[in-house]
């Protein structure tokens, strides 16, 4: 762009000053790919400087002198290209794709600087490999794009988002998520607001160079969303439709039968009077006289249904009913999504306006997240040295019925002989009510499911949350004199979200009450106001960049909810219908940030790069006596390609050393009133107010620091392979951290400035361009990162953390606990390992042996317990191919996370028996039995015991086939014919295989950073149609 | 122009770029500064109130139906016990005496932090409140004596579930709970266990205070204390302490003004605070039923169809009677005619706990039967058959129930009996047979249930451990099990206290 009016100067300039002996030159420029016109492309007359920009039909003309041989022909995304003057007036020029894009800009903090410059440490997603993947929610499409950047899809909720950690947890208590700025400013709202095809591109900024300008809340990294703008003087339509299915990406386990279920039943009956001192004879027949009390609802018409060897005496054939849960609520339903936008340039004046509507219905029975979005971005120049812009985007999202913990936890554990449908025995069929529909059956009789029924929920409850979303980034900039200039930006993020849920007046738990209604209206409203002053000047071979600013943010947020029960009619479900208040309530909350900034960048002859900054910060956070922060960085890059030595080297094109070391903020704590010591409200004692303490005081919390090193190397070789090395080191410093109390004081913790942690670990990124032919294209790209979690010093020796124990020197996400030593073939039962101590010399204690036991009580104390590894992968990453071949183009990515553990619970919940829960297909396979001596899990027991050991932790290396996407674009001479600039239609898949030991344990292996699951809605498989329209 | 445009610009930003540390002061809208708590006496009447409400509701961390406030507590007292059968639904984990009282699960810290919490905030209300000015003496001695009632009785639970009972604990010195009688500060450091005589000394000194400042006290409800349910606790120790003297002295001192709960109110339901025979208990309005508030409700927990006209309301069918406690009512006691046979699952239910129809069914804490039956039971010990048979007649006779003729030992064992007829589902079973050095033999029908398991008297299972996270944070507190360190043993059920 700047290129472009820089070229729109020269010509005007150079054309005044043209002298005679002259010819003029016509012809055009055009895509040596696809032969498309290249508009804005610039031509230059090495001889006398002379320029030239091709027009809207990519034709030029320009004027040369009778010493010039040769065009210098140049455009961004192409290489540059030396077109000889020959005798011909006319010359026309393809120019070849640049696959290294070595001149690209990006964008960084405040403002844009090219890609070769930068300091720092970031890279750049871009629209094309965002639109690849079918989500409602862009975080998820960055994994596997970006080194550095550790993305968990963990969520199959329609609009969720992707959990995303980037260089590693430098937080222990305080936020670990980045910050997400949008267009250029600090972002308050929904991520699923931004509709994906607004996006131009995403860059994330990794070390402290490269955030410190953001630095109060980049201690976790930032994520830049920038949304595109009108280029094209053409102006330019473009549409975009597409509809995809989805489905699990790794299948639930299988549900055991009802016949199934009563033999796992009777086994762990059985193993439990084995242990209560029955002989065999007595324990088999009394387990099978409890089996089908512990079931209670039996689909047979007999409760004689296992014998006293734990033999089935009923088939699956005798069903009354079978309870099919999976199948009645995980339906492949649609997700459309469609896409408008108006494009272009005209004179001074840059537009786009978007509209966009997206129904994403999931999997689950009436799960659906809906959205309509629409943007404008407009900017124009006023006067010559006044510009203004406005982007503002407006949202309307609902997200109905989503399936919470709960939903998976039921469909994991429901077994399949709770009907769906209440059963008549009498009549031998499901029950009817009077209008001859089926009665829900909500679990009454069914042990230890009372009031369960996920499908009767959704048919009758209603749970619905709906965000209306405007947010607006307004700018003036004025130059004061040339290189001068003041940019005043007013930003606000708004939006109300209110959430709706109606349990039903007629059906289930909340009949007796005649249902109840809950309602909550939240409103935010975030006002950012950012005055920048900037200095930019060439001297000679120096260039110059000074930036100045002062940015104030307030964040306000407001609520109101309230509940009401008794509707007196079905289908009402206002709260003014309802007989009875049962709550309101009502908040306000405040947020405030105050900053001044200033950065300084020099360069020097292409060679040398400098930058510095400064900053300090205010936040509403911490008292008056230390809420003031200070935040600092300095960086530098040497392209050592531009030296003379390197100069002739013609297959390095580029090699840059930089490194960086900064400081950056954390402000993040879970409470915006951190310092001060409260009471809570709202605790009445049934007549009148009351209130409890619900934090001490603490003056002295200030900043958490991330002290933040990178050392990297950039480099581009034979024209074909572009890649980086960093090294990168974030230390805490000042930790936020709950310093854990004793309970008995009343407390579990207060918040302190301690303890340290250390993230360190290498990223690597490389792009190759195996073809790069006109008709046949194809690239790769690989990326790995490797990274450390290291806590460098604690208050305390020790601090227990769950299942992980914090120690120095130790990763937060070490695991914790009794070693496990198998099954005992002889008895089924659980092992481990109990150490035997001994007294040294020095009169202390240490482990001496270790024994088995079979006992839990002896390996629950501390000094049994040991580390069992930690849920950090050691390498994780991406390795994406793309070709082209003529009008095809397919994109296979795939995602890889090697190492780390998962503590799998949605499994270990499903291999232990608990009275009425349904088990996994591996309790009757894989369970101890004296026919299977060697199991893997335990006998099957109703009164067994367990601790946290490394019995079910896994390894989770896991592969995922990401992305496969697979398109066609009509031919240039075709689409011509029909006025188009492009058609394309494609189909994707995303997430089409998994592979690894959680799938096959029907895990999905994305579940948390802390490597534990919690019965999440996973991932889903989507395969997607679309069409892509330009004109 | 362009320059009054950089004027307005310049100014602008100078109005912002004036540091302003008001602007930068938010203050949170629901919750209210701890410096503002103790100015008035109406404030620390709420941070009084807020006890209450923590109390009735406080999860303890644990955030499970089986553990919100004192109510799930008094339920998880009687399934722990011999008369109650669980058939599914979360209080089976005590029911089939699975290992809860381990300290590394989350009942035992749940439990804990649950009183500790409430004890920190009547510290705060003790410290503080004496420094009101402008108040009267007997406004600050209402607030007092009720935070010195609930502190004492915090620390009788805390007694109860984390040692053995008081008699034997006391005969080995057996290290009690840790006592804070400070507000907590971010310095303060855990405190070690003491002795168990330690604890018992701040229960006295704590009901002694209280019984002191609440004379002549009206309080504002009767879910709040006063003398009389000060007195009442006082009977409660002194009985397991087993001052028998003291105990019959208190509780007929309690009792004074209650009349006993008659026939018609035994029919009602259990779910009225006005009951005239009350001396403590919690209401429940439509904003805090505990039915609607998530599930398994108390009351829901029963298997009677929840309120008496039954409607859409659900019960969950979980808690049943054993037919061996079925078969210890004489044949008109009314007591015994609530109990009912349920012909599909072939167990014995109980019509006692009834809800109202609007869910807002009251509980009932401490009421004047108990006392009567604390009276007997002291009488019978000091040797006093004469009372002691004329009190437990006194109530058999409003129960229909067959007037006693034994004495002696037979006697104590009938009073010991008639409190598990008269007060099951109440909370007392598990303290009583603590106690009474019983232990649990469940007959009859348990073993269709997986309720079987025996545990034999002075069980450490009788004891929950010192939760986990408290030894981790609290150097005063070691993980070595007692008697060489801090902690209480655990393991098999048949391990027991020498």
């Amino acid at each position: 762009m700047k290129k472009f009016i820089l070229g729109i100067l020269a010509v005007v300039l150079f054309s005044v000053a043209a002298s005679a002996q002259t010819r003029t030159l016509t012809g055009s420029v055009k895509s040596a790919a696809d032969g498309s016109p290249l508009v804005g492309a610039t031509l230059q007359d090495k001889a006398t400087g002379q320029f030239a920009i091709t027009d809207l039909d990519s034709n030029f003309k320009i004027t040369v002198s009778e010493k010039s041989t040769s065009l210098l022909v140049m455009n961004l995304g192409f290489r540059d290209y030396n077109a000889t003057i020959g005798k011909s007036d006319v010359l026309n020029i393809a120019l070849e794709p640049d696959a290294l894009m070595l001149d690209e800009t990006m964008v960084i903090a405040y403002g844009q600087g090219k890609k070769t410059s930068f300091t720092g440490s970031a890279s750049v997603v871009k629209k094309e490999d965002l639109q690849k993947i079918a989500t409602s929610n862009v975080t998820q499409a960055l994994q596997g794009l970006s080194a550095g950047v550790q993305v968990i899809n963990n969520s199959g909720q329609p609009g969720d988002s992707g959990s995303i950690t980037i260089r590693g947890i430098g937080s222990m208590n305080a936020s670990s998520s980045p910050l997400y700025v949008v267009d250029g400013v600090a972002y308050s709202g929904y991520i699923n607001a931004i509709a994906p095809s607004d996006i131009e591109s995403m860059t994330v900024l990794k070390d402290a160079s490269a955030t410190a300008l953001y630095g109060s809340r980049a201690a976790n990294g930032v994520i830049v969303i920038t949304t595109k703008k009108g280029q094209n003087e053409n102006g330019k339509v473009s549409f975009r439709a597409t509809v995809g299915f989805a489905s699990l990406a790794v299948p639930l386990p299988r549900q055991l039968s009802p016949n199934e279920f009563a033999q796992v039943t009777w086994r762990s009956l059985y193993n439990a009077n084995i242990d209560s001192g029955m002989s065999p004879e007595e324990a088999g027949a009394q387990a099978a006289i409890v089996t089908p009390n512990e079931i209670k609802i039996l689909p047979w018409a007999t409760r004689n249904i296992i014998d006293a060897n734990g033999n089935p005496l009923v088939t699956d054939k005798d069903l009354l009913w079978y309870g099919d849960w999976r199948h009645e609520t995980m339906r492949s339903r649609p997700r459309q999504e469609y896409n408008v936008d108006f494009s272009g340039k005209k004179g001074e004046t840059n537009y786009f306006f978007s509209a966009g509507y997206l129904n994403d219905k999931g999997i689950f029975t009436t799960q659906e997240f809906d959205r309509i979005s629409g943007r404008s971005n407009v900017s124009t120049k006023v006067k010559p040295w006044l510009e203004v812009g406005s982007n503002t985007s407006f949202s309307h999202s609902v997200t109905d019925s989503p399936a919470g913990d709960s939903v998976v936890w039921f469909l994991r554990t429901v077994p399949t002989v709770n009907s769906i449908y209440q059963y008549d025995y009498n009549t031998g069929a499901y029950a009817k009510d009077g209008a001859g529909n089926y009665i829900y059956n909500y679990g009454l009789d069914n042990a230890g499911w009372a009031g369960w029924n996920v499908l009767a929920d959704a048919a009758y409850n209603n749970n619905k949350s709906t965000a209306d979303q405007i947010s607006t980034r307004n700018y003036i900039d004025a130059q004061i004199i040339p290189g001068l200039n003041f940019r005043s930006t007013i930003s606000i993020d708004y939006y109300i979200s209110k959430y709706d849920s109606y349990a039903s007046a007629e059906y289930g738990y909340t009949a007796g009450e005649g249902g109840n209604a809950y309602k909550s209206y939240d409103r935010n409203v975030a006002t950012t106001w950012t005055n920048l002053l900037t200095f930019n000047r060439a001297f000679g071979q120096h260039n110059l960049g000074i930036l100045l600013g002062q940015e104030s943010y307030m964040r306000d947020v407001t609520g109101l909810s309230a509940s009401r029960k008794g509707f007196p009619f079905a289908g009402l479900t206002e709260l003014s219908s309802a007989a009875t208040s049962v709550d309101s309530s009502s908040y306000t909350d405040k947020y405030r940030l105050l900053s001044f900034f200033s950065r300084l960048e020099y360069d020097y002859a292409d060679k040398y790069y400098v930058s510095a900054s400064l900053r300090s910060d205010a936040t509403s956070r911490f008292s008056p006596q230390s809420r003031w922060g200070m935040f600092w960085s300095a960086g530098a890059s040497w392209r050592i390609n531009n030296e003379d030595f390197l100069k002739d080297v013609r297959w390095i094109d580029n090699l840059k050393l930089k490194a960086s070391y900064g400081a950056v903020g954390n402000d993040g704590l879970n409470s915006w009133y951190c310092y001060q010591g409260l009471y809570a409200t709202g605790y009445n004692d049934l007549n009148n107010a009351g209130v409890v303490i619900s934090r001490l005081p603490n003056n002295g919390l200030k900043w958490e620091t991330n002290l933040q090193l990178n050392v990297g190397i950039d480099f581009a070789l034979f024209r074909k392979l572009t890649g980086s090395v960093e090294f990168f080191d974030r230390k805490s410093k000042d930790l936020l951290f709950t310093m854990p109390m004793a309970p008995s004081t009343g407390f579990g913790g207060v918040d302190r400035n301690i303890g340290d942690v250390s993230n360190y670990g290498v990223e690597v990124n490389l792009d190759y361009a195996v073809f790069n032919n006109q008709n046949f294209q194809w690239n790769m790209n690989f990326n790995l990162t490797h990274y450390e979690n290291v806590i460098t010093s604690l208050p305390q020796a020790e601090i227990n953390a769950d299942v992980f124990k914090w120690r120095e020197g130790q990763s937060r996400y070490n695991f914790w606990g009794a070693k496990y030593a198998g099954v005992n073939p002889a008895n089924g039962n659980d092992q481990y390992w109990r150490n035997i101590f001994d007294t040294d010399e020095d009169g202390k204690r240490v482990i001496v042996d270790r024994v088995l036991t079979e006992s839990t009580a002896d390996v629950t104390s501390d000094e049994q317990k040991q580390y069992l590894g930690s849920s950090l992968p050691d390498v994780f990453g991406g390795f994406t191919n793309n070709f082209r071949f003529y009008g095809i183009d397919l994109s296979v990515m795939l995602y890889y996370s090697i190492g780390g553990l998962l503590y799998d619970t949605d499994y270990s919940q499903m291999v232990n028996y608990r009275t009425g829960f349904s088990l996994h297909p591996d309790a009757l396979s894989k369970t101890w039995t004296p026919e299977n001596p060697n199991a893997e899990l335990p006998r099957l027991n109703k009164n067994a015991q367990d601790t946290f050991s490394d019995k079910y932790l896994y390894n989770n290396s896991f592969l995922r086939l990401r992305n496969v996407t697979l398109g066609y674009t009509l031919p240039r001479k075709a689409l011509d014919k029909m006025h188009m600039d492009q058609l394309r239609f494609f189909v994707q898949g995303d997430n089409l295989l998994t592979f690894g030991s959680a799938a096959k344990r029907g895990t999905d292996p994305e579940q948390s950073v802390s490597g534990t699951t919690s019965n999440r809605f996973p991932t889903t498989k989507n395969v997607t149609f679309g069409v892509q329209v330009t004109f | 122009m362009k320059k009054i445009f950089y004027a307005i610009l310049a100014t602008a930003s100078l109005m912002t770029a004036v540091s302003c540390e008001n602007w930068l002061t938010t203050n949170p809208s629901s919750s209210v500064s701890d410096s503002q708590v103790f100015l008035s006496l109406k404030g620390s009447q709420a941070a009084l109130n807020g006890c209450y409400n923590l109390l009735a509701f406080s999860y303890g961390g644990g955030g499970r139906p089986d553990t919100q406030g004192w109510v799930a507590q008094i339920l998880a007292n009687d399934v722990d016990g011999e008369d109650i059968i669980v058939n599914g639904g979360w209080y089976g984990y005590d029911y089939n005496m699975w290992g809860h009282q381990r300290g590394d699960i989350f009942k035992s810290s749940a439990l804990w932090f649950y009183y500790y919490n409430i004890i920190n905030n009547l510290n705060s209300i003790i410290a503080y409140t004496p420094q009101i000015e402008g108040v009267t003496e007997a406004e600050i001695a209402g607030v007092m004596g009720e935070a010195y009632a609930m502190r004492g009785w915090c620390y009788f639970n805390l007694a109860q579930y984390y040692q053995h009972t008081y008699v034997l604990a006391h005969e080995r010195n057996m290290p009690g709970v840790p006592i804070y009688t400070e507000p907590t500060t971010d310095q303060t450091e855990g405190k070690g266990r003491g002795t168990i005589d330690e604890t018992y000394d701040q229960i006295i000194s704590d009901l002694g205070n209280a019984e002191k400042y609440l004379a002549g006290y009206s309080r504002s409800a009767k879910n709040h204390f006063d003398q009389s349910v000060a007195q009442g606790l006082l009977a409660r120790v002194y009985l397991v302490m087993n001052d028998w003297e003291k105990a019959a002295d208190y509780a007929s001192k309690a009792r004074a003004g209650y009349p006993l709960t008659s026939a018609e109110d035994w029919d009602a339901g259990f779910n009225n605070i006005d009951t005239r025979s009350w001396m403590w208990g919690m209401m429940v309005d439509a904003e805090h039923t505990l039915e609607a508030n998530g599930d398994y409700g108390p009351f829901s927990m029963w298997t009677n169809y929840i309120t008496r006209d039954g409607g859409d309301f659900w019960s969950f069918n979980c808690f049943y009677l054993n037919d061996k406690f079925a078969e210890l009512f004489s044949a008109d006691d009314i007591r015994g005619k609530q109990i009912w046979w349920k012909e599909d699952v072939g167990l014995h239910c109980s019509n006692k706990f009834y809800d109202t129809s609007d869910l807002t069914g009251d509980f009932v804490f401490m009421r004047s039967d108990e006392m009567l039956l604390i009276e007997a039971e002291a009488k019978a010990h000091q040797g006093d058959d004469a009372t002691a048979a004329s009190l437990l007649n006194e109530l058999r006779a409003l129960r229909n129930a067959t007037p006693t003729q034994t004495i002696g030992s037979s006697l104590l064992e009938e009073i010991v009996t008639e409190r598990r007829k008269e007060l099951y589902g109440e909370g007392f079973a598990w303290f009583d047979i603590i106690r009474l050095q019983k232990g649990i033999t469940r007959d009859g029908n348990h073993s269709n249930f997986g309720g079987k398991t025996p545990v034999p008297a002075r069980s450490w299972r009788f004891v929950y451990q010192i939760p986990t996270n408290e030894i981790n944070n609290n150097p005063n507190i070691n993980s070595t099990y007692w008697p060489n360190g801090d902690q209480n043993p655990f393991g098999d059920v048949s391990i027991c206290l020498e």
